[in-house]
């Protein structure tokens, strides 16, 4: 009678490689991906490529602090430049900024965690010292690390690594080594499948799905992480756009009522950030790894 | 030993419980999982039934579906459950929650999983009696002690004031089925009992809680995969394939004249000494997209083209039982007439 | 008892290891630092002749280990040294700071423990239907939500539109500290509470409203997200199963759900307390609020290296003391922990 509950566990938990097609089927069934995936894709083109009302870095001081208008669609701020066409500008430097961020953490955890999931003493040494890491504030440690490596916008990337590359480590850690534990790849040893056989037809679909959902939440993060840093003056050099900039020249308006300088920016930084996590959200059910 | 039959399970008196065309589904992303359809069987005062069939065969979510405890996705979508007066699935959640643990005690799988581990036993003892009727925490105290000695447990006192980890997984069930009778139900839903035990105390809590509820004149619903348990224990039996039922009837008659050919398979299965082991071939079939026809007839030896896409009603043959099948049984197929014999 | 004694003993043999440890990476991280410490402090213009005098003050011609024992020794007597810009001892910074955000911190976490239980547990009773895809998207907009931002409208709204809230220039109103708030510090809400003094009590947590939201907001998106999924997998265990099986109001089921839970929420809101001493820096900037993290920001962007190795001790203080407190709450809530 057990002969069948075994078969049932051998098949992988992970999603089959289907064809184009089915993979678009199913895609469709989880709208958030499609979604939020077009919100980013839609944010970075513009850009890069839309026309802009205004020079994002020419300031008209004639026209400072007008409230939304024709003109104006999002208002001006207190130099004189037009919000609109700044936080549009800032979606080319903040997203793929926050990407660029996400992928190197992903290049850089990825291998680290594997390393620290090998069994013995010195995988929980390591996570140990992660431990040690990880209590130190982290947006204080960042400021550190762009204040020693130069306050330059690329330096971001750093403060991104130190917060995201932990997560991945983590990730990798726990999921390789319940993998390693898990009652189908012990199967497709007994079965006799070959190690790179198992590595690709098991371990990646699993693999790739969490990777994915990580990497995107960390997206998400560094978005946020990059906004802070430029909240505080920190990476962006003064007349580009950067969307935590932009909520920092606004911040005293705030208490006298002139909303827009703040507001736009911030919508920009939470459509941004709110897409990733949606994207991510959605992954997560798209891979089905709680199995519903 | 074979079933037991006394006068209690008489036709005079009205059945503990009565299930009629239960029907569940779980409504997944994938689809709709057909987990229980159209199970109807009944269980007689002081009777012990025995559901059986493979993991995955519906006889949790059978049980589960009785009570009242199936969960969104999940969903019970027809059928009846009698229990005296009422239809325990028409019954509303408030009026539901007082029949269950009152007059319908359960013991799960696995007795560590059932206990609650931040509680102590006796704190666990209070919080099931007051919830039927206020209790005083020196009244659920005595209830406790009487409850914990009835089911075999030296000491009571010290397990009371203890947690659950503190005890041994055969100790613990003990606990869980003093829990369970605690209200003094007149039936007794038990899924698995004893699954999660060891091998060596499994036979004795079988015999405690049978022995409890024929004591005591209550009915049981005993869900397992073990046959061997069936036998020994139970004195009706259902058989479940695919969220269906496909044979029923007295133990005795249906171990050793099965109609169904799966009853056969499942027989074979045992081991047996001088007996080649015979395995089930094939997998449990999708519930989701419900194979037409019998469920069973990719694993059948003895399917026929009729199977294939009429669905066999289940259909009563007289003393008792019960079969879902389209074979004329004792005629066309002589190796289930003989295994009567052998 | 006899847990908490024997897991205690413990404890506290390990206690000055880590502290130990601590120290020793202050100094080590400090010595990493590129720069000439003298030419921080006295300016690029200085003369060669006082940057000279800096460095035999700071010791800084001597070997690496003979100052790593001095400053160990320093330290051990509770003197972590002056702050190059400020002056001042960093042993008053720190006293003038911390009280400030750790009562900011105490009361944003209330709140947000509240929020994040209650809507994490609505999300989980009512797994996949309405109110879980409400609570998910009000867990989603809060998350994505910078701090700053949430900040910032709160003063729009509460402050500019409704008037509900004072201005944000920090603990207690201009009138009492002076423009620049240079006064107004301390553990004004918990010893206004102790002395029963209400009408400051009131001040003080009406001044607190605004900061408190914001952290309380943000991170009961966290908890809540944590919560909901604790809670759901407890709400599906066989132990709730049983309970309800077994006739327990619904109420009590959910009770039963809890104590599951509540170990990890619990272990998470403590982990996040201790990383918003210094975490909700910007916070703080925003509200004028005085407190550590934008004291240590400030210390790291002047490379003000006494402040920073003040900083990482008192963040080394605060995590010991955080897990040591978590392991005892735990200990005592679940009787099956022993720490052996």
């Amino acid at each position: 009678m057990t002969d069948t509950e075994t078969t049932a566990t051998l098949a992988s938990p992970g999603p089959q490689i289907g064809g184009l097609r089915a993979t678009w089927d199913r895609l469709r069934r989880y709208p958030g991906i499609l979604v939020g995936g077009f919100i980013i894709v839609g944010l970075v083109l513009a850009g890069f490529f839309a026309p802009l009302p205004y020079d994002p870095i020419e300031p008209n001081v004639f026209e400072i602090l007008q409230a939304p208008s024709a003109a104006h669609w999002f208002g001006t701020d207190v130099i004189g430049f037009d919000i609109f066409s700044r936080t549009i500008d800032a979606a080319q430097r903040d997203i793929p900024l926050a990407l660029i961020g996400a992928l190197v953490s992903l290049v850089v955890g990825v291998p680290l965690g594997l390393v620290a999931s090998a069994k013995g003493k010195a995988g929980e040494r390591i996570m140990r010292a992660l431990d040690v890491f990880q209590a130190f504030p982290l947006i204080v440690l960042s400021v550190a690390l762009v204040t020693v490596t130069g306050n330059e916008l690329r330096n971001v990337v750093f403060a991104i690594l130190i917060i995201n590359v932990p997560r991945f480590m983590r990730l990798v850690r726990s999921e390789a080594l319940s993998l390693r534990e898990s009652r189908f790849m012990e199967a497709a040893e007994a079965v006799g499948c070959s190690r790179t056989r198992m590595m690709f037809r098991h371990m990646l679909p699993n693999v790739v799905g969490i990777t994915m959902v990580q990497t995107s939440l960390a997206t998400a993060h560094a978005l946020i992480v990059i906004a802070s840093l430029s909240f505080l003056g920190i990476g962006v050099t003064p007349p580009d756009a950067s969307w935590g900039a932009m909520i920092q020249a606004g911040a005293r308006q705030m208490a006298t009522g002139e909303w827009w300088v703040v507001t736009f920016p911030g919508l920009g930084v939470l459509l941004a950030v709110a897409s990733f996590n949606m994207v991510a959200d959605s992954l997560d059910a798209f891979f089905d790894r709680s199995g519903r | 030993m074979t079933a037991q039959h006394d006068g209690r399970s008489a036709a005079t008196d009205a059945p503990a419980l009565r299930v009629a065309g239960l029907t569940t589904e779980f409504v997944t992303r994938r689809g709709v999982v057909h987990a229980v359809n159209d199970v109807s069987f009944t269980v007689g005062r002081g009777d012990i039934v025995g559901i059986v069939g493979e993991s995955g065969c519906g006889k949790s979510a059978t049980v589960r579906s009785i009570m009242g405890l199936i969960r969104s996705p999940g969903r019970v979508v027809g059928g009846s459950a009698e229990m005296g007066d009422h239809d325990l699935l028409q019954l509303s959640r408030r009026d539901l929650r007082k029949i269950r643990g009152a007059q319908i005690g359960f013991v799960a799988q696995n007795p560590f999983g059932s206990l609650n581990p931040i509680l102590n036993i006796r704190r666990q003892f209070h919080n099931v009696v007051n919830s039927h009727r206020s209790a005083s925490r020196e009244e659920t105290y005595e209830l406790g002690l009487s409850m914990l000695r009835s089911v075999g447990i030296a000491g009571p006192e010290r397990v009371l004031d203890g947690y659950a980890h503190e005890l041994s997984g055969g100790m613990a069930q003990r606990v869980v089925i003093a829990l369970a009778l605690s209200l003094d139900p007149a039936l007794v839903i038990a899924d698995e009992p004893t699954t999660a035990l060891d091998v060596t105390v499994q036979r004795q809590i079988l015999d405690l809680i049978s022995g409890l509820v024929k004591q005591d004149d209550r009915s049981m619903l005993l869900v397992t995969h073990d046959l061997g348990v069936v036998a020994q224990y139970c004195d009706q039996v259902v058989v479940m394939y695919a969220g269906k039922v496909v044979e029923a009837g007295p133990v005795a008659e249906v171990f050793t004249r099965p109609l169904m050919p799966y009853t056969l398979d499942l027989l074979e299965a045992i081991p047996r000494r001088g007996a080649s082991l015979r395995n089930l071939r094939g997998r449990v079939p999708d519930l989701i997209n419900y194979p037409t026809g019998c469920p069973y007839k990719t694993r059948c030896r003895f399917a026929f083209d009729r199977c294939l896409d009429e669905v066999p009603a289940l259909r009563p043959i007289g003393d008792g039982r019960a079969v879902a099948c389209h074979l004329n049984v004792h005629e066309e197929v002589p190796e289930l007439a003989s295994i009567g014999s052998g | 008892m006899k847990r908490f004694t024997g897991f205690l003993a413990k404890r506290i043999v390990m206690i000055p290891v880590s502290l130990f440890i601590v120290i020793t990476l202050s100094f080590g991280i400090i010595e990493l630092l590129p720069g000439d410490p003298a030419v921080a402090i006295l300016g690029e213009f200085a003369t060669e002749e006082s940057l000279q005098q800096v460095r035999e003050e700071l010791e800084l011609d001597e070997a690496v280990w003979v100052r790593y024992v001095h400053y160990l020794g320093r330290v051990v007597q509770g003197d972590l040294g002056t702050s190059f810009f400020s002056g001042r001892e960093i042993t008053s910074e720190i006293a003038r700071f911390l009280p400030n955000t750790i009562e900011l911190l105490v009361v944003g976490l209330i709140l947000a423990s509240v929020i994040g239980i209650l809507v994490g547990t609505v999300g989980a009773y009512f797994r996949g239907r309405l109110p879980d895809r409400f609570a998910r998207l009000t867990i989603t907009v809060f998350q994505s939500t910078p701090p700053f931002l949430l900040a910032l409208l709160l003063i729009y709204f509460m402050f500019y539109l409704w008037g509900w809230a004072p201005p944000p220039v920090g603990r207690l109103p201009l009138t009492e500290t002076g423009v620049g708030g240079a006064g107004g510090g301390g553990w004004l809400l918990f010893s206004s509470l102790f002395s029963g003094n209400w009408s400051r009590f009131v001040t003080v947590l009406h001044h607190m409203l605004m900061p408190a939201i914001t952290l309380g907001f943000v991170y009961a998106a966290y908890l809540g997200k944590t919560t909901r999924n604790t809670m759901a997998q407890a709400l599906v265990s066989a132990q709730v199963e049983f309970a309800r099986a077994s006739g327990l109001p619904e109420r009590k089921v959910i009770r039963y759900a809890f104590l599951q839970a509540r170990t990890p929420i619990l272990t998470y809101g403590l982990i996040l307390f201790g990383a918003l001493v210094g975490g909700a820096a910007i916070v703080e900037i925003v509200f004028s609020w005085r407190g550590v993290g934008e004291w240590a920001l400030r210390a790291m962007l002047d490379v003000d290296a006494p402040a920073i190795q003040g900083f990482i001790i008192i963040t080394g203080i605060i995590t010991l003391t955080v897990y040591l407190v978590l392991d005892l709450i735990v200990l005592f809530l679940d009787p099956r922990v022993t720490y052996d």
